[in-house]
């Protein structure tokens, strides 16, 4: 039977604390960045303008079809040669927004797609212009039609964020790694830090779903 | 103001008294030719209903008007505007005609006053208080003031269609379109939408109207058209298309519809 010893681990609380605060701090951000960024992507990728469709469908190409390992390592280290150098935690933010948003516009854009013609044919019928269209009319109801999924991909995020321990980013993971180094108690260390993940993404849902229920208040006919 | 020379050179094409004018339009969609070299003109004030088989042309032909579909040739004139290809008057003419359709087609995630509003501020740039003020007038005019608050979900289909109808007067149109507005409502809320209507038409609001509400069309109607495969094939005042179609066509429709 093994002996769980979780006094080493306690010991380093504070250090965990600071990367789950990272962690946190982090994702907060890249959700933000993110979602901002992926709405103006969807708007691109459902336009008129094809060129501009392109561009977004190749950017979302690539980066689904490539591993985020390979991707923070392109920032991090590649990108320096062209002079583009930055601090690890900024290349952790960037790497996870240019991720996310590939997913997130995919997801915006179906629900962009959901809204019926009449709705857009309305809002032109009365003056507003296809931005005003967007952002006043299509915009809300779009983004309530794919909210679990947009919910789902945040929560990806948040545990992808993990990944970023690999450029010393400071995020809960890379203290983990740390703690785990310098007591062995590779055990423990990893059975809190994935209570912790747990309890993140705990509190993530429970967030979401009280943004949902202040955010999407009116009823769905039938 | 440097518009002063444009205005002027466009003030020949002004005809007073003309809403609309359509001359010789033709419309594809593709390979299909959804309008035939139509020619229709409305004198403000003046109220038309267009009735016609399904997939006559009924909507394409109102829909040109606001340039929710774009022709391929002819012209056609808003309140002495000219619908310009490129579409560069097309914000200009939305701004006078107001168009109430079939689905409805309210903003589910507004509530009706923010539904009445939405456009007379961000067109044209009302504050939030004047806006408020017009939506409740015509809420009040279409007899559901008390709705305000509600969202549309939360509105039978004849409230919702009124809801649509006020939506439109907020903009202050000098034309209303309305595409077939009592089709999509259970019978029993047909009437207060088409009482409505009649109360705006009393009211001097020039109208083009699609719908096969043939009581409708007698009481309100200066004229009605007849149309079919994309052509205008009859326009004649109420009395005279009812009583004495000239058409076979026309005969044929409405004894199928009677
Ligand atoms: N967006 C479109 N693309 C292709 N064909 C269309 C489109 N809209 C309408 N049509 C066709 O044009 C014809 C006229 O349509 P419409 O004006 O909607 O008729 P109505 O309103 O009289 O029923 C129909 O045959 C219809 O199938
Ligand atoms: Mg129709």
């Amino acid at each position: 039977m093994y002996d769980f010893n979780f006094a080493p681990v306690f010991a380093s609380s504070d250090q965990l604390l600071r990367g789950a605060a990272v962690t946190l701090e982090l994702s907060c951000e890249a959700m933000a960045i993110g979602l901002v960024i992926s709405i103006g992507l969807a708007a691109a990728k459902t336009s008129k303008i094809a060129p501009l469709r392109w561009v977004v469908q190749a950017y979302i190409e690539l980066i689904r079809n490539t591993p985020f390992l390979v991707q923070i390592f392109f920032i991090f280290f590649g990108l320096p040669s062209i002079g583009l150098r930055m601090s690890p935690d900024a290349a952790a933010l960037l790497a996870l927004v240019v991720n996310f948003c590939a997913y997130a516009t995919e997801i915006i854009r179906a629900g962009i797609e959901s809204i019926a013609v009449g709705q857009i044919e309305a809002g032109r019928a009365l003056g507003l212009k296809p931005l005003q269209v967007f952002r006043y009319i299509i915009l809300k109801p779009a983004l309530r039609t794919v909210y679990p999924a947009l919910t789902s991909q945040f929560i990806y995020l948040m545990l992808t964020s993990s990944v970023v321990s690999v450029i010393s980013a400071g995020d809960l993971t890379a203290a983990g790694a740390d703690v785990q180094s310098r007591t062995f108690a590779s055990m423990e260390v990893y059975l809190v830090i994935t209570v912790v993940y747990f309890l993140m993404s705990a509190g993530f849902s429970a967030l979401f779903g009280a943004i949902e229920r202040a955010a999407f208040r009116y009823p769905l006919s039938r | 103001m440097t518009t002063t020379s444009e205005t002027a050179a466009e003030a020949p094409r002004k005809t007073l008294e003309t809403a609309v004018r359509m001359e010789a339009v033709n419309k594809w969609y593709g390979a299909f030719q959804a309008l035939k070299n139509v020619d229709l003109e409305v004198r403000s004030g003046e109220r038309i209903v267009v009735c016609g088989p399904s997939g006559s042309g009924k909507s394409t032909l109102i829909r040109c008007i606001n340039q929710l579909e774009a022709i391929q040739s002819g012209r056609i004139f808003v309140d002495g505007i000219e619908l310009t290809a490129g579409g560069k008057n097309v914000d200009a003419i939305r701004r006078e005609v107001g168009m109430v359709f079939q689905q409805f087609n309210l903003f589910p995630h507004m509530t009706v006053l923010e539904n009445c509003t939405l456009a007379p501020m961000k067109v044209r740039g009302e504050t939030r208080d004047a806006a408020e003020a017009t939506a409740r007038k015509y809420l009040a005019r279409v007899h559901i003031p008390e709705q305000a608050d509600k969202y549309p979900a939360q509105l039978s289909g004849g409230q919702q269609q009124r809801v649509a109808i006020a939506r439109a007067l907020c903009m202050n149109p000098k034309i209303m379109l309305f595409d077939e507005p009592t089709s999509a409502l259970d019978p029993e809320m047909v009437k207060e939408v088409l009482d409505t209507m009649i109360d705006l038409a009393d009211g001097g609001m020039t109208m083009l109207v699609v719908t096969h509400e043939m009581g409708f069309a007698r009481r309100v109607a200066d004229r009605v058209i007849f149309m079919d495969r994309g052509e205008i094939v009859e326009m004649a005042p109420p009395d005279r298309f009812f009583d004495d179609p000239q058409h076979e066509r026309t005969r044929t429709f409405l004894g199928q519809i009677a």
